[in-house]
């Protein structure tokens, strides 16, 4: 378990964050779920976390407006999957396909690209993809024509592949050694497995699709100057989590300011949960993605669980603090945290005390490291609750925006690459998310 | 290329333990003969870029370098020739340094003037390394020794400069397995069928620059800071080139069979190969086995890497690769380019055609005065139909002594078992008039006996080159080389040494090069000669 000072990554989110903390849809993975899709290529625009407005292409469903990235695919395991394209776009974006990498894809319909079947920008050719998702795990999807130009401009997206067994069930997380008891059953999501294999189990799960963008190339599309487009001189100044650059990133899901980036990428979970982190990187770069607060166990790559043999489960999984997902490939890994070895209580529990569900019993009652100073002799944090403990709600200066009213432990999720972290050199921006764990008394929305 | 021959390095007392248990072992060593020389890369579009490359005796410097192999249980030694302006080297990442190196070459940078080999030179703070092991000086030959080499594949490339010398094309690949149809010791690397895929990338800039001596502190590019690529290549080419299209070559890939894609980057980036389709299992990296297998569908290929994956297509079809980092351009080309390519799987279709011979050289030619020449070219069938080649003659003169009647010819590797063959004879000259002579050669297939090539070997005394005329001009940064060959017209190629190579022209029976840019007036230039001769001349010079 690694320490750190939660009360250090508070950043400025003045104005979301008083809609983070409503309960909302945010503790899940947005998508849709079938086995028939229909996207359509069009153009609309984003907002950068500069305040930017860029011309993208991207996926819609059927008549909805394009998104950034494109839907999340939500499939089960053995089922037929077909997705049917049209192509909306303008006609100097020529045609549009998708490569389904990691799935043997029968294309029909449109023309014959060089690497797959392609619809022309006519907005009625329909292409149409087949494939068997025959393996769980997490896929992606891009644009197989001219992708370095059409991916950069958001012709991407993720499919989730359902494993056929076992069924979730309602259990609570299990007690790892030396920890409390978990709390009242009802209030647990209940399990669910990544894979076929209990070793793959996880409470709540989310999302991180990670790009980059060179805001040029957006700007002489918009102005149709598509001959000066040269993608060997590819420089990113803007990097995204699902979507979005921070501070946007841990606003709510489909927010009504950002209409075609409608995820998020706040990961919240309760102590003791365990989360599993669906990891796609799309675009040129990869960026080392950095957890605080604990490391995480890399279960799987390219939707493949890491095994020695067929029934062994993630056996060969690892255990990293930093995770590098190259441009295409996916990787799934499972995080979880008690606050476990911190060394003192972070209920801030007197020895008397009842335990806190999943509690470190080693730690309960012991005394907080240091003499907190008097309120008048510190800046707050914006995330600071007023009180150092999980779960505590201290006195606050009267200017403080009090946004985190669950008396949450917030850690920031990061690119390691420190230069994404902008948004065309502003910092804080870019590859910025956070990992908030919320107290068991504070609902989060169930799977 | 290749002979049994034992490496003849016995300089050093320390190295000659490790030759001796070599050697008790039995292991003999690969031999190869590379030259390292200026040449050319054409680039999809047609635009050429300048290059040094290394090729196989008198052949044309090429990017990458040709493949080498060394069979089982075997070393490596390689005679390196060096038609450059500048210093080389080679060094092989992933194998211990040459037997024979004597450590690293510093010098007295910037004037490169004074050279120390092995440890930095007692009290001098300021010399640097230039290169990693023993150096080919301009115009000569060195040798490397590897007694021992581990197996997988390898790039061997220039250890001097490198930031400059390699992205210019020095390097290779070389490739080791543990048997045949086995990759490495542990018996689940074994194999139906091998491919290799070399990617690389080229800035035409860097390379003109670094080409032209306007490379360096100072000069209009001074360092590799602002290198950036434009072009990405898998074994030289890009797609839409129509080799791409069948990366696989004549190697015929059969549905459920093993094979081992093996990928090397010799380029400066890190590219992602992604499988559009199967999955592969990566085994191995740099030569060294993984703990466990690992089943993806892309891989990271970084700079200088060197990754082993194993494909097992179910069906007949074409499989394509592409690069997950989207090098997917010719130079920013809005049409489909770059890091493409296929595997074709499926039978071959019946043969027709017979086999052809490329790539005809005569060393010495001129003959200079030797009682015998090597007679080497390529005997292939990989246009024609995709058979193996069984069997190489020449005759000489102009009366055909029949189909299979000829002089028979050996296969470099030792035997015909591919449908390309590099072929090798030791053609015996003592007896041939002093003059031009017609040698040809053929090569037969399962379908017959191809159309003979030639080549025109002139036998006669020591051949002497004489440049008679230099010219340099500084506003329109040209050099200018005019040179004679007491060679017969034409049958020799003679090449200024780093600039590159000199036309012939008939009307003048000379021998003609203008090279530019050239940033700055070199002091001297040096022609060699295929033929043997050699000239040397100050710039601007004039025959009086």
């Amino acid at each position: 378990m690694r320490k750190r000072r939660w009360f250090g990554m508070a950043l400025a989110a003045a104005a979301l964050w008083a809609i983070i903390m409503e309960p909302s849809a945010w503790a899940k993975i947005l998508g849709v779920q079938g086995t028939s899709f229909q996207l359509v290529a069009k153009q609309d625009r984003i907002t950068l976390g500069d305040g930017d407005s860029v011309v993208m292409w991207g996926f819609a469903l059927g008549d909805g407006r394009m998104q950034y990235p494109g839907p999340t695919l939500i499939v089960n395991q053995g089922d037929t999957i077909t997705v049917s394209l049209k192509n909306a776009l303008p006609a100097t974006a020529g045609n549009v396909s998708i490569l389904f990498p990691g799935h043997d894809v029968a294309a029909s319909g449109g023309v014959a690209g060089v690497l797959t079947q392609e619809a022309p920008p006519d907005g009625t050719t329909t292409v149409t993809y087949t494939f068997t998702a025959g393996k769980p795990g997490t896929y992606v999807y891009h644009s197989g024509t001219r992708p370095d130009l059409q991916v950069e401009m958001g012709l991407l997206g993720v499919i989730v592949v359902r494993p056929t067994n076992p069924t979730p069930n309602s259990d609570c997380p299990p007690v790892p050694d030396g920890h409390n008891a978990g709390p009242n059953p009802s209030l647990c999501t209940g399990t669910k497995f990544a894979y076929n294999h209990s070793d793959t189990a996880y409470d709540r799960e989310f999302l991180m699709v990670m790009t980059d963008m060179d805001p040029r190339v957006h700007r002489l599309v918009e102005f149709g100057r598509m001959n000066e487009i040269d993608t060997t001189s590819f420089f990113q100044t803007v990097w995204f989590a699902n979507g979005r650059n921070f501070p946007d990133t841990i606003a709510n899901a489909q927010v009504p300011w950002l209409p075609t980036q409608p995820y998020n990428a706040l990961f919240l979970m309760h102590p003791g949960e365990r989360i599993l982190v669906r990891m796609a990187t799309l675009g040129r770069d990869p960026h080392p993605l950095h957890f605080h607060g604990n490391h995480v166990r890399v279960i799987a790559k390219d939707g493949r669980l890491l095994s020695s043999s067929s029934g062994k489960g993630p056996d060969l999984s690892y255990e990293r603090y930093t995770v590098v997902v190259n441009p295409g490939e996916t990787v799934d890994a499972i995080f979880t945290w008690t606050g476990a070895l911190m060394g003192w209580d972070i209920y801030g529990h007197a020895p008397g005390d009842d335990l806190a569900p999943y509690e470190f019993v080693a730690d309960h009652g012991a005394n907080f490291p240091v003499i907190l100073p008097s309120r008048d002799d510190v800046v707050f944090g914006l995330l600071y609750s007023g009180s150092p403990f999980l779960g505590g709600e201290g006195s606050l200066p009267p200017e403080h925006a009090g946004l985190n009213v669950g008396g949450g432990f917030f850690y920031m999720w990061h690119s390691h690459t420190e230069k994404e972290l902008a948004n065309n050199n502003i910092f804080p921006g870019g590859l910025i998310t956070f990992l908030g764990v919320v107290p068991w008394d504070v609902p989060l929305e169930a799977e | 290329m290749r002979s049994r021959t034992i490496s003849m390095l016995f300089g050093r007392a320390c190295l000659a333990l490790g030759l001796l248990l070599a050697w008790a072992g039995g292991a003999g060593a690969a031999e190869f003969s590379l030259t390292a020389k200026a040449g050319s890369l054409t680039l999809p579009g047609g635009q050429t870029v300048p290059i040094w490359g290394f090729a196989l005796g008198n052949a044309p410097a090429t990017l990458p370098g040709p493949k080498l192999v060394v069979p089982p249980g075997e070393g490596l030694t390689i005679h390196l020739t060096n038609l450059l302006s500048v210093p080389i080297s080679l060094v092989i990442p992933g194998q211990k340094l040459p037997d024979n190196n004597a450590g690293p070459v510093w010098t007295d940078w910037p004037d490169e003037t004074t050279t120390w080999s092995g440890s930095r030179p007692a009290g001098n703070y300021t010399a640097r390394v230039r290169s990693f092991t023993h150096e080919v000086p301009p115009g000569e030959t060195r040798t490397y020794t590897w007694s021992t080499f581990k197996e997988g594949a390898f790039l061997y490339q220039s250890g001097t400069n490198p930031a400059a010398q390699v992205q210019m094309g020095l390097y290779g690949a070389v490739v080791k397995n543990f048997d045949t149809g086995q990759a490495y010791r542990d018996s689940d690397t074994d194999f139906d069928k091998e491919v290799l895929l070399l990617y690389s990338a080229i800035d035409p800039v860097m390379n003109q620059a670094i080409f032209s001596g306007q490379f360096g502190p100072g000069k209009a590019v001074p360092n590799t800071r602002d290198y950036a690529a434009k072009y990405f290549l898998i074994n030289g080419k890009a797609w839409p080139d129509p080799a791409q299209a069948r990366i696989n070559g004549c190697t015929e890939i059969l549905a459920g069979e093993d094979v081992l894609v093996r990928f090397l980057n010799g380029g400066y980036q890190t590219f992602v190969p992604v499988f559009l389709g199967p999955y592969v299992t990566l085994r191995a990296e740099d030569g060294n086995l993984y703990p466990f297998p690992r089943e993806q569908y892309s891989l990271e290929l970084g700079a200088g890497r060197s990754v082993d994956a194993w494909l097992s297509p179910g069906s007949d079809g074409a499989i394509t690769i592409y690069d997950g980092r989207l090098h997917l351009t010719n130079a920013g080309d809005p049409n489909p380019g770059g890091l493409i390519a296929r595997l074709q799987v499926g039978a071959l279709g019946p043969d027709t055609q017979h086999p052809q011979v490329t790539n005809l050289f005569a060393t010495p030619n001129p003959t200079g005065g030797a009682a015998t020449v090597a007679l080497t070219g390529t005997s292939t069938d990989v246009a024609t139909g995709c058979s193996i080649i069984q069997a190489a003659e020449y005759w000489i003169g102009s009366t055909d002594p029949g189909p299979g009647s000829g002089t028979p010819m050996s296969a470099a590797d030792g035997a015909f078992d591919s449908a390309e063959e590099a072929i090798q004879a030791t053609v015996d000259v003592s007896s041939l008039s002093n003059g031009v002579h017609t040698v040809w050669v053929r090569a037969m297939d399962s379908t017959g006996w191809g159309t003979a090539s030639s080549l025109q070997l002139q036998v006669g005394p020591p051949e002497t080159v004489t440049i008679y005329k230099t010219r340099y001009s500084k506003l329109r940064k040209t050099l200018k080389v005019f040179a004679r060959s007491t060679a017969a017209a034409g049958s020799v190629t003679l090449t200024a040494v780093g600039f590159g190579d000199l036309a012939f022209r008939a009307a003048k029976n000379d021998y003609f090069g203008k090279f530019r840019p050239v940033a700055s007036k070199p002091a001297t230039v040096t022609v060699v000669s295929t033929g043997g001769g050699s000239d040397t001349k100050p710039v601007p010079f004039t025959a009086p």
